[in-house]
């Protein structure tokens, strides 16, 4: 049987998810044994022929300009399955930052004089679903490198991979973790996509919501969860622009 | 049988003897930390503090376990890991007890036994304990039962001032006291005399505070509620942020999921975890990615099917009912929503 082959791709991001795979470590050889990586810019040094097809392609970063959205669609069409990788690819994460701005403040506030120039050029930034079909999002800042074996391997085997529909707190509670709320923190715990394991509240911190939004969040009770803890709902909108600004 | 009483002390070197184990479900690649008790000396002073937090379910249902290993190199039909351990459970509450009777009747008791639960209930052996203080919203009398217990142990303690009535419930636990606490001297009169005021005491404090919601239902005797599609239902959904707090501390809750675990290649676990009503992704259906088919769409339906299992279902299919009273869910809800107040205000 032909190994599954995979192309793991980048747009504008930090490129820690791709990290992330690396630091997947025993498991990538595992999963290199029944995987045949065809082009990973990070990590090879032979590429694909132009036009080469995938059967998974894993695409991290978001999309912010012209050229860029014509490139995914390009991987669109090579690939049977597209995986987003990461916040960025996922929900648009922190690169959506910008879209609560002009394009024109933006390019002036990071390049200055030289704004205008034609290889500056921006747009509103952009997850992958708003530009072509996604099979599959791995979410998080960065993704959890298990959670990628975890589809990976699932999809190999011929298996639909489910992503968790309740919020963060469902695992915080799992994990006996004392409330963030308790220690007068806004957490975005109740609204944010299960499936970290409540990495952040377990480590001491607030959720920043970098999986997105849960399906369907209960934002009455939202609401009044913030109103118990002396918040506002304009407190909790602030703390979501980081990774879930529109 | 004879009630003995033992100091402290003895107490604890007899517990303390007793090697701790590792953790349950052997083989999973990921574990939920509370599943494993700490090996070491009894806290003794526990006993004496309200129920705790989190109830002993998870000893008996673990959130998290493995169900077996198949596919071409695992060999298919491996069976769950075996614990091959005796576990002592020390300090379960009246409660408590109660809710593991309610888990026999549905896990053990019914037309298929489940087998790892069936094995793990034979394992544990089980010190109970009265309770001598509670929480704000400890609520067992309220429900039919009592704050301390009436049989379903192998042994049970009870705290007086500095030692503890011991007293046997079964076979086993009576080889247990023969073994661990030979030397322990039998109760007085007035130790028993102690003991029983303080139960009335208890007992009283707990329906006292509960005076105020007039729950007053029992197993033979419980409330009726509006159906799940009432809109009664919805101002107290309001509240809920789906965080599944409530199922997961509650000693009765025992829904599962069932999955598969791919391993390597053609390599499988499969695995069940705790799942929980109250969240959408329980009730979904079949029907094509997308379009998240379900009889409970509504969060208020979901609300009023928990409550409605433990106070309606539940006696009906079991003649008990699902609720024992302890208030777990009353404390780890993030909305506040206050069972006891749910049930007072919707009763018909």
């Amino acid at each position: 049987m032909r190994k599954p082959r995979i192309g793991i791709f980048d747009f504008a991001c930090c490129e820690g998810c791709q990290l992330q795979i690396v630091n997947l470590e025993e498991e990538i050889l595992d999963l290199l044994g029944v995987v045949t990586p065809v082009e990973w810019r990070e990590a090879m040094s032979d590429q694909a022929e132009k036009g080469e097809s995938f059967d998974i392609a894993l695409v991290e970063g978001s999309i912010t300009r012209e050229e860029d959205a014509e490139r995914l669609r390009e991987i669109r069409a090579r690939a049977k399955f597209l995986i987003a990788l990461g916040a960025c690819a996922t929900i648009g994460g922190v690169n959506k930052l910008k879209n609560n701005f002009g394009m024109n403040d933006v390019k002036e506030t990071v390049y200055g004089e030289a704004a205008d120039m034609p290889h500056l050029e921006t747009m509103p930034t952009k997850a992958l679903h708003e530009v072509v079909q996604v099979d599959y999002m791995v979410h998080g800042c960065p993704i959890e490198a298990a959670e990628l074996a975890h589809v990976v391997r699932t999809l190999l085997a011929g298996k639909t991979p489910t992503l968790p529909a309740y919020p963060v707190c469902v695992e915080c509670k799992l994990k006996e973790n004392a409330c963030r709320f308790e220690f007068g923190e806004i957490c975005l715990g109740p609204i944010t996509r299960a499936g970290c394991g409540a990495r952040c509240p377990s480590e001491g911190s607030w959720c920043f919501g970098c999986r997105g939004l849960v399906d369907d969040p209960n934002t009455q009770a939202a609401r009044e969860v913030m109103a118990h803890y002396g918040k506002t709902i304009d407190d909790l909108r602030g703390k979501m622009l980081l990774f879930n600004s529109k | 049988m004879a009630t003995f009483y033992v100091t402290e002390e003895q107490l604890a070197a007899a517990v303390g003897r007793h090697e701790g184990p590792a953790a349950f479900g052997a083989g999973l690649t990921e574990r939920l930390p509370w599943i494993a008790p700490t090996p070491g000396a009894l806290d003794v002073a526990a006993l004496s503090r309200p129920r705790a937090a989190q109830s002993p379910k998870g000893f008996f249902l673990p959130a998290l376990e493995s169900l077996g290993r198949y596919g071409t190199s695992a060999g298919t039909g491996a069976g769950p890991a075996e614990d091959g351990r005796d576990i002592v459970l020390v300090g379960v509450r009246a409660c408590e007890l109660r809710a593991r009777d309610y888990l026999d009747q549905v896990l053990r008791d019914g037309a298929f036994a489940d087998p790892t639960y069936s094995r793990r209930r034979e394992q544990l052996l089980v010190v109970a304990c009265d309770c001598v203080d509670c929480t704000d919203s400890c609520f067992c009398t309220a429900v039919g039962g009592q704050p301390h217990p009436t049989g379903g142990y192998d042994v049970n303690l009870a705290p007086v001032g500095d030692g503890f009535l011991v007293e046997a419930g079964s076979e086993r636990g009576r080889a247990w006291l023969a073994e661990r606490l030979a030397g322990a001297i039998e109760a007085s009169p007035a130790q028993l005399e102690a003991r029983d005021a303080r139960r009335r005491d208890m007992a009283e404090r707990v329906a006292r505070q509960n005076a105020d919601f007039g729950l007053a239902v029992a197993d033979a005797d419980p409330p009726t509620l509006p159906d799940d599609g009432d809109p009664a239902w919805q101002a107290f959904a309001a509240d809920c942020v789906e965080c599944g707090a409530c199922t997961n501390i509650c000693p009765t809750c025992h829904c599962f999921y069932l999955y598969d675990q791919v391993l390597g290649a053609e390599q499988f676990e499969r695995v069940r975890n705790w799942d929980s009503c109250l969240l959408a992704s329980y009730h979904r259906m079949a029907g094509g990615p997308g379009m998240k088919l379900s009889p409970r769409a509504r969060l208020s339906s979901r609300l009023a099917n928990r409550v409605l299992h433990k106070f309606d279902y539940s006696p009906r299919q079991y003649g008990l009912l699902g609720c024992v009273g302890c208030g777990r869910c009353v404390e780890g809800c993030l909305g506040e929503i206050d069972i006891r107040r749910v049930v007072q205000e919707l009763r018909r």
